[in-house]
């Protein structure tokens, strides 16, 4: 595809509609639209991945391409054609009750264009780590697909930590089969632009959708985050959870849950809690629901975006602690409130230190 | 203000009325160019300035692009339409000066009685101008001005010149510009520093014929501590192909003024409607929009408030009803530009028979909105497996001390209300009504009661034609 053809495309579906915005910069990967390169010296944090304590079972590189992936929407989205048609690592992974880890390594310039094929089965967990030198001036894009069998569970933790000089893309579709669950844990801190669809579609019966996802942005940090999922079988659930903090940086998260004829007894759910610290911070929110029958049995979704409460403040002031240890403790209790919920949290209990480190608390 | 009456003692809208076959003074068709608008102008006598401003819209309108997520407007074609109609009525302050044919147009209506109960003033447009226009003598006094629009353009053109398409211009999008360049009819209202109008004064709108577009214009401006509730109703007949309704409602709400503003539209099933509504809040001003929405084929309206001074404070409550195949998209604007300002949005859709109903809403604090206040809560009711409901909010927030709560659920009757109804001797048809009626309870509440009985009724009647739903 030439320039000009990737050009002729928008950065988002339907331009001009109130409700569409992305509020992504999407003049952070114009450069690299103008001039893709192949990516050079591939590094990553190696403070960040000893603080997490995993041991990656694969790093991702550049390989030779099999069949390229098909990805639909590529054609109504700028910077997943690019992705598309500068593609140069490719990867199929299947998990049959087992943790596999990734780590996706940033160019120091150039792009690295990534696509995993994944397909679990059993009680399954993977790793997607994307920790990147906080200087490095590559591009990563990355996409993944991703299966779950029948009567399945996988566990999917995304740790995400870019670099303050190069924005990043991530694009994940999931299709879920009869009583397949899949569980999103999605911690994002840090990047000059990392933008992240997480699209779930549920076809099978009972099958279940929750993700949680903890974001921080501090100073010079831009993150969009658009969990989109869609059901179409009976008795299936979607939970999306999000929580993020701004710490002069930026957040928007936009949560689509839709059902659509057949979601017999279904239960849809979007929350969204984000939280601006300081007077430079700006937190955007845009939960959708589409509901195309009354048979789901409940669709809901919910936005609260506001300071910490003084009052919380002030009580742990009167316990002796100073006001930046006070706003840390809440800060730390909401994160630990979604994490709690999930099981094997002492990765995200480590992972909670780096989005504690980049709001400086 | 109003008293109580039975619900049988009340005039009810007829939508039986056919076709009026009254003749038009002036027909102004087809293809909107600057000829037309400038017959349009010469025709009401316009100053130079109005004629600048609606061929600078006429502009705009050519060069905006149409809104390209519009859904359900692939029939409309501006140029069959007829923009402007000119009855050959005179307008009049009395029922009995009005030909017959139209009088009982209003009396089917039940327009004198609403206006003799409830209304301290009342202008009544049939086709593109007001042919009825009338209000109560000791507010004239005090100085409150209740004006056909095209006349306050004359009359009191620095004051009209200060506020005209001020608050929502004609730049904004395609069709707020096509509104500039062709608008006609519509009431100017302006109300004194200190006064209170305690009974509200109504606009009601008539499109009297198919292929027919309206484009009345109203403005509001109440100066610094007054008061005022402005009623708006809307109707029309059925005809075999579709009309066009593409109005605007400007309010400026002057310092710690207070602004109730009041739709009960009822359109024809067979009416594509627009509407642009927007307020200007200075300090410590309220400005409350309800909006019914029952009528229509296809509807996009989002009543929307600037709050641009200090502690100014916004409510915008909608009903929606998205029956048959219809489409709905309505929905709630606030722009906190000002500190410790607040705003409410409530908004209720119901949606049955396939019909489709849209919340789109934007919450946006700006910079500067200091220690301000948003709340918004949506909720859809389906009530059949082919009726569809989208929430399409967004919220914004620039100030780390500003706070946006939002909550939206989309549901369907619950069938232990519906058993516990039941249980009390009701039928299924009868506890279905109460329950509908239940769930807009709270936002009627906010009209006046004698709207409220007529809301009400008109939901009832909805349901009657359904034979309830299930």
């Amino acid at each position: 595809m030439s320039l000009k053809e990737l050009k002729a495309i928008p950065y988002q579906p339907v331009a001009d509609s109130p409700a569409v915005r992305y509020y992504t910069d999407w003049n952070a990967f114009e450069p690299y639209l103008e001039n893709p390169a192949p990516p050079v010296q591939l590094g990553w944090d190696d403070d960040a991945l000893r603080l997490l304590n995993l041991k990656p079972d694969l790093i991702l590189k550049p390989t030779p391409l099999k069949d390229k992936p098909e990805l639909p929407e590529a054609s109504s989205k700028r910077v997943l054609a690019f992705h598309l048609n500068t593609l140069n690592s490719q990867v199929n992974v299947f998990l049959r009750d087992t943790s596999y880890t990734i780590l996706v390594p940033k160019p120091r310039e150039g792009v690295l264009a990534a696509h995993l094929s994944v397909r679990a089965t059993g009680n399954s967990t993977l790793n997607v780590l994307l920790l990147s030198p906080a200087d490095a001036e590559g591009l990563n894009t990355l996409s993944i697909d991703v299966e779950v069998d029948t009567a399945s569970t996988l566990r999917l933790n995304y740790i995400i930590r870019d670099s303050y000089r190069a924005p990043s893309a991530i694009f994940q579709r999931t299709r879920l089969d009869k009583d397949s669950r899949l569980e999103t844990f999605l911690i994002g801190s840090r990047g000059r632009m990392t933008h992240m669809e997480m699209n779930q579609l549920l076809e099978g019966e009972a099958s279940e959708a929750e993700t949680v996802a903890l974001l921080a942005a501090g100073k010079f940090s831009r993150i969009t985050l658009e969990t989109s999922a869609e059901t179409r079988a009976p008795r299936t659930e979607i939970s999306i959870r999000g929580l993020g903090f701004a710490n002069e940086g930026f957040i928007a998260h936009k949560g689509f849950a839709r059902a659509r004829r057949g979601a017999m007894e279904s239960r849809l759910e979007v929350r969204s809690r984000l939280i601006p610290l300081s007077p430079t911070s700006r937190v955007y929110a845009a939960p959708v629901l589409e509901i195309e029958s009354d048979e789901p049995s409940y669709a809901a979704h919910s936005v609260a975006m506001g300071p910490l409460d003084p009052e919380h403040i002030f009580y742990i002031e009167s316990r002796g602690f100073n006001e930046a240890e006070a706003v840390r403790l809440l800060v730390k209790s909401m994160y630990a409130s979604l994490i709690s919920r999930m099981r094997g949290s002492s990765l995200y209990q480590d992972a909670l230190r780096l989005l504690l480190e980049e709001l400086g608390l | 203000m109003s008293i109580p009456v039975p619900i049988e003692e009340l005039a009810l809208p007829q939508y039986d009325i056919s076709s009026i076959t009254y003749k038009p003074r002036i027909q102004l068709k087809g293809r909107i160019s600057r000829s037309t608008i400038e017959e349009l102008s010469r025709s009401k006598r316009e100053p130079e300035w109005m004629l600048r401003l609606r061929l600078r819209s006429l502009e705009l309108f050519e060069k905006l692009p149409t809104p390209n997520w519009l859904v359900g407007v692939e029939e409309l074609d501006l140029e069959e339409l007829t923009h402007y109609i000119q009855p050959d009525v005179e307008r009049v302050s009395s029922w009995d000066q009005l030909p017959s044919e139209i009088r009982r147009v209003y009396e089917k209506l039940g327009l004198p009685e609403i206006e003799a109960r409830v209304l301290s003033g009342l202008a009544a447009q049939f086709e593109s101008e007001n042919i009825y226009l009338s209000f109560k003598k000791f507010l004239e006094e005090k100085g409150v001005i209740l004006m056909d629009m095209s006349e306050a353009v004359i009359k009191y053109p620095d004051l009209v010149k200060k506020y005209f398409m001020r608050v929502f211009p004609p730049s904004d999008h395609k069709f707020a510009a096509l509104h500039g360049a062709v608008w006609s009819g519509g009431v100017f209202l302006y109300v004194p520093p200190g006064v209170r109008v305690e009974a509200p004064i109504e606009a009601f709108f008539f499109v009297a014929s198919e292929l027919e577009a309206q484009f009345e214009h109203t403005l509001i401006v109440a100066d610094e501590g007054s008061f005022i509730h402005f009623i708006e109703g809307c109707a029309a007949p059925l005809f075999k192909k579709y009309s066009f309704h593409d109005g605007m409602v400007e309010i400026y709400a002057h310092r710690n003024s207070h602004v109730k503003f009041t739709t009960v539209q009822n359109w024809s099933k067979n009416l594509i409607n627009f509407n642009n509504k927007r307020a200007i809040l200075e300090e410590g001003a309220v400005v409350e929009w309800a909006e019914g929405s029952l009528g229509s084929k296809v509807s996009y309206v989002y009543p929307s408030v600037i709050l641009k001074g200090r502690g100014s404070r916004a409510s915008i409550y909608n009903i929606t009803l998205a029956k048959g195949k219809t489409w709905k998209d309505s929905g709630a604007k606030a722009y906190h530009l000002a500190p410790e300002t607040s705003s409410e949005v409530v908004s209720k859709s119901i949606s049955a028979q396939g019909g489709v109903a849209v919340y789109r809403g934007l919450v946006k604090m700006a910079r500067g909105a200091r220690n301000s206040k948003a709340a918004v809560k949506c909720d859809s009711l389906l009530l059949d497996t082919e009726s569809k409901a989208y929430t399409y909010p967004k919220n914004e927030i620039e100030e780390d001390d500003a706070l946006v709560v939002h909550e939206a659920t989309t549901g369907r009757l619950s069938e232990d209300a519906l058993f516990y109804a039941q249980s009390r001797g009701l039928t299924e048809d009868e506890a279905r009504r109460l329950l509908v009626i239940g769930y807009v309870g709270d936002i009627l509440k906010n009209l006046p009661f004698e709207y409220q009985v007529v809301f009400r009724r008109v939901l009832e009647l909805e349901f009657e034609e359904l034979g309830g739903y299930g």
